[in-house]
């Protein structure tokens, strides 16, 4: 089933600068970003919290709408990983509703896409250009950690074998 | 003539004295000199004509080329003098030929300045012409060796003089008449011409004892006189007529450029096709890199799915859960041991864990993994291929317009406007030259006419006696004259009869060892006016109606020039600046091969890019020196020849 989710950001300025108004991104579309964003914000373990007078924009899209399978597919997969770390961090219970966990763990994604969008903006004011494969190179290796943080170690074949 | 050794001494490049030693074995002709643009390669061959006939032009123009020829620094180093000296053995005596510019010192080079010219010629170790600046003392001692007429023919830049040759004009039919002795016939026949009409006046003058021999020699003065003034208005249209050919000539080798301008329009067509054709594909590119990057989050994504896919493989553990609770139904384990409490205990336990909310998410989240079907690495080498794909094609676009630029200034210098008005102007003078034809065949029948009453009264005066002793002496010289022109004028037609075929003999022969189609080629033919021809199986035309290309024109103009110093009636070394440029592959292998039997000494200047290592080996066989023209290490703008680089096979 689609996830309903609502795409926003409370870096509205940025996605105006990024993808509405600029020549310098290659961006056509807000959740392009918001994927970008999202995943770096994830590996780096950053999040960008809503503060005073810095309110959520209006939803951009929702994840359903998203036309796009491998957005819509990685924004799913990073939030069902938010989702778990969550739970296995122990910053929320086991046994939470099912919809909090839900709104905590999407609540948490927006902040994490809005850390990361920032940091993009960052690093290509610092680099001059958008480096997609110095982007990926600068994230791959801290996959294993965060999908531990989140899931726990990978399973070992010693569970299934006799109990001894 | 073969050149032994050549002196500059402070000419253009060659600062102080640089020496050559040119000699050559008789096995080996060739002497190669290699030369980067800029060197001296130029200088070097500039040098050799300006020694042995000083510098060509006006007076302006002579004193604007000497200007240059002093060598810049020897100007402000005050060294006051430009000298070229060439060391030549002919026919057993050895000559040295030295000519000089005087020049005082100066602080800015730019402003140096010739004083004045000479040129000294030793023979046999004797001074023969001394510091002489009169062109007829000199002339006396060139001229039977080498005229400057002639020297075209054996001293040339490949890549410009050779052209000329192929354009009729009366300098280079006076040149070809040099060449082959013709000349030095045809200016026998003018003496005797000129030695018959001074006969005839003295004959005229002489005191007449008889009344009526006296009026018919006063009919004739005046029929003298009539006749000189039509030779006179003859010569003056035959020399309107000549100036006409040499502008047409010009005006032909402007509308040949023009041609070049379709070519370049042509070039320049292919070059915009090119450009869209890349512009095309850089759009492409880019479009996909957009599309790529806007991929960013996913391809960054895609690392963290693939692994999760890798390293939570949950089918086992799913298949676990079924043989757990089959193990605790049974009460006994795989290996066949029943279950003790605590056995059962911990796998209850694992069963719980398996069926936790935690391992549910796991499996969730491994299953959105599994939907992010991106190909990542090959998602990542196809952007890195694109990319490099746009760096190419941005920096070949970048060569293309600059190429396309080039090309539409060159074709903006000549309009369409140029080739129409240039197509008048040539149908203009080409009647100016039919007029002037038909006013030159006029004033001849007016000639006939004045000779055949000319005739008339010279049988008259034949006819009566009384003719006094000063009469019958004049008469008699000048009736020996005229035959002696007459016997000459016969030979002169027999002698470039043989001479003509045994010319067209040799140069057809020569090209068609050097051209890349002997099967279309049958070889050249040579008009009575010396226009060159090309003979194919089914047509003889004139070469710039066949319109060979910039290549085969070279060959052409070799072939002809080897067809002339075969039978040349002097032997001189031949010495070529730039021979290969402009030719393909295959006409440069077979001029190369050619080199060996151009003449008895051959001096090639040469650009490193115009023979290869293969040629050069080729050519060491036939070449007594090898040389290089470099800079000196010390000052950048001075030139030295020393031992090339590339003669480590010279034998």
């Amino acid at each position: 089933m689609a996830l309903s989710k609502s795409i926003k950001s409370t870096r509205l300025d940025l996605y105006k600068a990024i993808v509405d108004n600029s020549d310098d991104y290659p961006f056509q579309h807000r959740y392009e970003l918001f994927t970008l964003g999202a995943a770096i914000g994830f590996l780096r373990e950053e999040t960008y919290k809503k503060e005073k007078g810095n309110s959520y924009s209006q939803t951009f899209i929702k994840v359903g709408d998203i036309t796009r399978d491998e957005h819509q597919s990685a924004i799913e997969f990073i939030y069902s990983l938010v989702k778990a770390e969550l739970v296995q961090s122990g910053e929320v219970d086991e046994d939470i509703d099912e919809k909090k966990l839900e709104t905590k763990a999407w609540t948490r994604m927006l902040e994490h896409a809005d850390a990361g969008t920032d940091y993009v903006d960052k690093q290509v004011d610092i680099q001059g250009n958008f480096d997609l494969i110095g982007f990926v190179k600068e994230h791959e290796e801290k996959w294993p950690d965060r999908i531990e943080d989140a899931l726990g170690g990978p399973p070992g074949d010693e569970r299934i074998l006799h109990p001894e | 003539m073969k050149i032994a050794s050549v002196t500059f001494n402070n000419y253009k490049p060659y600062h102080s004295e640089v020496a050559v030693d040119l000699k050559t074995d008789d096995d080996k002709p060739l002497v190669l000199i290699e030369g980067q643009n800029d060197r001296g390669k130029s200088a070097f061959y500039s040098g050799l004509k300006f020694c042995l006939y000083g510098f060509e032009g006006t007076r302006t123009e002579v004193n604007e080329q000497q200007r240059q020829a002093i060598n810049r620094k020897a100007a402000e180093d005050g060294l006051d003098e430009t000298s070229v000296a060439v060391e030549f053995l002919h026919e057993d005596d050895v000559y040295e030929i030295k000519r000089v510019i005087t020049f005082d010192q100066v602080d800015d080079p730019d402003e140096r300045s010739p004083n004045n010219s000479y040129v000294t010629v030793e023979k046999n170790g004797n001074q023969e012409v001394g510091k002489s600046d009169l062109p007829h003392e000199y002339n006396e001692v060139i001229n039977p060796i080498l005229p400057e007429k002639a020297s075209k023919f054996f001293f040339f830049d490949a890549e410009d003089d050779l052209q000329k040759y192929m354009k009729h004009t009366e300098e280079v039919k006076q040149a070809i008449e040099t060449v082959l002795g013709i000349e030095e016939i045809q200016n026998a026949i003018e003496d005797l011409r000129e030695r018959q009409k001074q006969y005839n006046k003295k004959f005229l003058t002489a005191q007449s004892n008889v009344d009526e021999y006296s009026q018919i020699k006063q009919d004739l003065e005046e029929i003298l006189f009539r006749k000189e003034h039509l030779e006179s208005e003859k010569k003056r249209l035959k020399n309107d007529r000549d100036q006409a050919e040499k502008r047409l000539s010009g005006i032909e080798e402007d509308l040949g450029n023009i041609k070049e301008i379709a070519e370049k329009q042509s070039k320049l067509d292919d070059t915009e096709n090119e450009i869209n054709n890349k512009e095309s594909e850089l759009d492409t590119k880019i479009d996909r890199r957009q599309d790529l990057l806007r991929l960013a989050g996913p391809l960054i994504t895609a690392v963290g799915t693939s692994h999760v896919e890798q390293c939570y493989d949950f089918d086992s553990i799913d298949g676990g859960e079924e043989v757990i609770k089959h193990i605790l139904e049974s009460g006994t384990c795989i290996c066949g041991d029943s279950l003790d409490k605590d056995d059962k205990e911990s796998l209850r336990d694992q069963l719980e864990e398996l069926a936790s909310d935690g391992r549910k998410r796991t499996i969730k989240a491994r299953d959105k993994a599994s939907k992010l079907e991106l190909g990542s690495e090959q998602k990542k080498e196809e952007f890195t291929l694109v990319q490099r794909r746009i760096y190419e094609l941005e920096r070949d676009l970048r060569t293309l317009r600059s190429t396309r630029d080039d090309l539409e200034q060159e074709i903006d210098e000549a309009t369409e406007d140029d080739h129409k008005q240039l197509k008048k102007q040539k149908e203009q003078t080409n009647e100016q030259i039919e007029e002037l034809k038909s006013e030159i065949e006029d004033i001849n029948q007016k000639i006939g006419k004045v000779e055949g009453e000319e005739e008339q009264k010279e049988r008259r005066i034949d006819s009566l006696g009384g003719a006094s002793e000063d009469e019958k002496y004049f008469r008699k010289l000048r009736d020996l004259t005229a035959r002696s022109k007459e016997a000459m004028q016969d030979l002169k037609e027999e002698f470039v009869e043989s001479r003509q075929t045994a010319v067209e003999n040799h140069t057809s022969k020569t090209f068609r060892e050097l051209t890349n189609k002997s099967d279309v080629y049958d070889g050249i033919n040579i008009t009575s006016e010396y226009k060159l021809q090309v003979k194919t199986d089914t047509a003889t035309r004139d070469v710039q109606e066949q319109a060979p290309s910039a290549g085969a024109t070279q060959i052409i103009a070799y072939s002809f020039i080897a067809g002339l110093n075969n039978y040349t009636a002097r032997k001189a070394p031949v010495v070529i600046d730039t021979p290969l440029s402009r030719l393909d592959k295959e006409h440069k292998d077979n001029l190369i091969k050619y080199y060996p039997e151009f003449s008895e000494q051959v001096i090639i200047l040469y650009h490193p890019r115009e023979l290869e290592k293969e040629d050069i080996e080729y050519l060491s066989e036939y070449a007594s020196k090898h040389l290089e023209i470099e800079q000196k290490e010390d000052e950048p703008e001075a030139a030295l020849i020393s031992p090339g680089q590339r003669q480590t096979t010279l034998m």
